[in-house]
């Protein structure tokens, strides 16, 4: 009988520039009857400093806290993937309520980015809210799947701006929609197909505004381990100015032989 | 969409509101199982059941009463009236824990309950709501009912009035709430409640932990049971908590197959001693190979130079200060800035702060307060006429807009010709004329 494994790898780094890094990252797996399922979470904190920190660091709290005391609950009756997506949809906002009560305790301004997926053979869920991205890559080609909540991206989608002025607009670094930004959030939500040789890419923009989508194909698809290739992309980013902090998760199908 | 349907049961020695939500409403499975598998504090113990493609929620309401019943009935005393209060509040701030939210709480006076210790039990409906995600708001809402309507009494005025004039405020916030309603006495109070201290159990890394909460509620079990035979002795009710002052003839229907409920009792009865709930389970068995593997790979923020972190994550270091910005309401249309360091993400600033003021007989007054009180002699601006009250009313700055409302003064406050109810904000504008009783101001955003 088939059994869906994968193999995940992940990385972060400062960058050539900040002293701190204020990405957070999280791996979670399981196993259900056999096969893996995994939670995998890309988040890029806001704000300066430590404040910043505070935001991702927390957000990845309260997916853990999903993970551990409600994943149970929702997977009694087996994978679900619209329970799974309703649940994560109330932790997130939660997640957003805490995090903004965090900062009027403190006194400060803070915010983070979310990019998820939820993996289940060969289904994935993605949540997404920010400019962190997660790319699927297929047959020598990266597909974003994940819509950037960026001014420049709404302004492209208005027809104001091209896809070329945005990518070095000045303002394309600014958000429309961040966790702990405001009370009301906005969550992309996706359900897609993981082919046997998909990869599936979260990473933040520290990494991909300085790698191409041909780069990151060539990086990232090929048959290696996870772990070789993400050393070789971190190495290539930090070959460039790499002014922002790095931060990578990849996710493969293992390859599985007639007897494992 | 149609009613929900709410009647009353009693089976054996237990008594249960029941709601059958409409046909065509979306029950959340998901919510279903977090509030029948956790006994969550603050909200009635739940089972559901499904019959013919519908489903009803039961919950257990002995020994409990009404709030309604309780608050109207005079046999709240202002400590009580606090704790209640107190504990409402509690109660709400706790679903976060659990990923519920709070517009899913029935917030009605008629199904919330409360029993002899002054403990308050919110029946938590897992049921779509259609627009309704702005918890917030109604429960602001509710607090100004229920203070309005229902805790009518002469003691601790300022203390209500406080409560009161925190909610009629825009921008509701219930952690703040919290600290308006909990002083000190009653901080003391709660925390000593046994229920509190013994049912729930922090761990270092993360309050959420929802599970060892769920641990130790089963191994208290038998306490608590025991604790509530002999509370059946003690307690000042002398019935079965039914709506409707206690009668046990009116109100209630029996279940027509008690046996089939029963049944379910007998099963459940078998892991506790004495009494149980009504079909309140511990977690169920897990019936298929479900493995969630304990190793966690988290690399939280702040990691310096690292590749990797495969330990149990601790929250970094928070620190104070900075500068406290305030975003405009609430609008897809805005964007968000959080500094202006190099590359990184940025809001769209406001521009040059103004500064608002009121044009009184010539002079300027500045509004400098985000609560600006206005009366005849104290507050922050003082208008000395006799027909002004003391205070009058109140100008608010709630992100960077302005609302007027009126203290419920005994000459009215007018604002462009137009009298404005009490406790009700009305958003100001440049130039607005506003009156209190007999004396003219405008209002200028600066």
């Amino acid at each position: 009988m088939a059994r869906y494994r994968y193999e995940v790898e992940m990385m972060t780094d400062c960058g050539n520039v900040r002293p701190y890094n204020q990405d957070s990252l999280l791996c979670r797996k399981g196993s259900l009857n056999g096969d893996d399922f995994f939670l995998l979470a890309v988040a890029d904190g806001m704000g300066g400093m430590e404040r910043g920190e505070l935001a991702s660091s927390e957000i990845m709290n309260v997916l853990d806290g999903w993970w551990k005391n409600s994943l149970k609950i929702v997977l009694e009756n087996g994978v679900q993937i619209e329970e799974v997506s309703s649940s994560l949809s109330y932790a997130i906002e939660a997640g957003n309520r805490r995090i903004r009560e965090l900062a009027e305790t403190e006194g400060i301004h803070t915010g983070t980015t979310l990019s998820l997926i939820f993996l289940y053979k060969e289904q994935y869920l993605m949540k997404h809210i920010g400019d962190s991205r997660i790319y699927c890559l297929r047959e020598h080609a990266a597909y974003q799947i994940s819509e950037d909540h960026t001014w420049c991206q709404q302004e492209v989608e208005k027809g104001n701006l091209s896809r070329e002025e945005a990518e070095h607009h000045t303002m394309k670094h600014v958000l429309t929609n961040a966790i702990g930004g405001r009370e009301s959030l906005r969550i992309d939500t996706k359900v897609g197909e993981f082919r046997k040789k998909d990869r599936i890419v979260l990473c933040t923009d520290g990494f991909y505004n300085y790698v191409s989508n041909k780069e990151i194909v060539k990086l990232l698809g090929g048959k290696e381990k996870p772990k070789r290739k993400l050393q070789k992309a971190f190495m290539a980013v930090k070959e460039t100015t790499a002014s922002d902090n790095i931060s990578v998760i990849l996710i493969q199908r293992k390859r599985q032989w007639l007897w494992g | 969409m149609g009613q929900r349907e709410v009647t009353y049961q009693a089976i054996g020695e237990n008594t249960y509101l029941v709601i059958m939500p409409p046909a065509e409403a979306k029950v959340i499975p998901y919510l279903t199982k977090m509030v029948e598998n956790n006994k969550i504090l603050g909200l009635l113990p739940m089972a559901s059941q499904t019959i013919d493609g519908r489903t009803k929620f039961s919950y257990e309401i002995t020994r409990k009463s009404r709030l309604i019943d309780v608050v109207s009935g005079k046999q709240v005393g202002a400590a009580q009236g606090e704790k209640i209060i107190g504990n409402l509040v509690q109660a709400l701030l706790r679903l976060d824990r659990y990923f519920l939210r709070m517009s899913q709480c029935v917030l009605e006076t008629e199904y919330i309950f409360v029993d002899d210790a002054w403990n308050v039990y919110l029946p938590y409906y897992p049921v779509e709501i259609q627009g309704m995600t702005d918890g917030n708001k109604a429960v602001s809402e509710f607090f100004l009912n229920l203070l309005g309507t229902c805790f009518i009494t002469e003691e601790r005025v300022e203390y209500y009035d406080k409560l009161m004039r925190f909610l009629i405020m825009p921008g509701f916030s219930l952690a703040k709430f919290q600290e308006i309603v909990i002083t000190k006495k009653e901080a003391q109070a709660v925390s000593s409640k046994p229920m509190e201290q013994t049912n729930y159990k922090k761990t270092e890394q993360n309050s959420l932990d929802v599970a060892a909460h769920s641990i130790i509620q089963k191994k208290e079990e038998k306490g608590l049971l025991k604790k509530e035979v002999k509370r059946q002795n003690d307690s000042w009710q002398d019935s079965i908590a039914i709506p409707g002052g206690g009668s046990r003839a009116e109100n209630v229907e029996i279940d027509q197959k008690p046996e089939r409920l029963a049944e379910k009792n007998k099963v459940e009865k078998k892991k506790r001693d004495g009494k149980s709930f009504f079909g309140f389970s511990f977690r169920k068995k897990e019936s298929q190979n479900l493995n969630m593997e304990e190793d966690i790979m988290m690399i939280p923020a702040g990691a310096k130079k690292e590749e990797k972190n495969f330990s149990t994550p601790n929250i970094p270091g928070r620190t104070f200060g900075g500068e406290n910005r305030k975003n405009k309401a609430d609008d897809f249309a805005g964007t968000i800035q959080m500094n202006e360091e190099l590359n990184a993400t940025v809001i769209l600033g406001e521009g040059a702060r103004k500064q608002p003021y009121l044009l009184y007989q010539g002079r300027k007054e500045e509004i400098t307060k985000q609560a600006f009180k206005i009366g005849r002699s104290g507050g922050d601006f003082a208008v000395q006429k006799k027909t002004v009250s003391e205070p009058h009313a109140q100008i608010a700055c709630i992100q960077d807009s302005y609302y007027l409302t009126d203290l419920n003064s005994t000459n009215h406050t007018y604002l462009n010709g137009t009298m404005i109810d009490p406790y009700k904000p009305q958003e100001l504008h440049n130039a607005d004329v506003i009156r209190l009783a007999d004396q003219e101001m405008t209002f200028y955003e600066g």
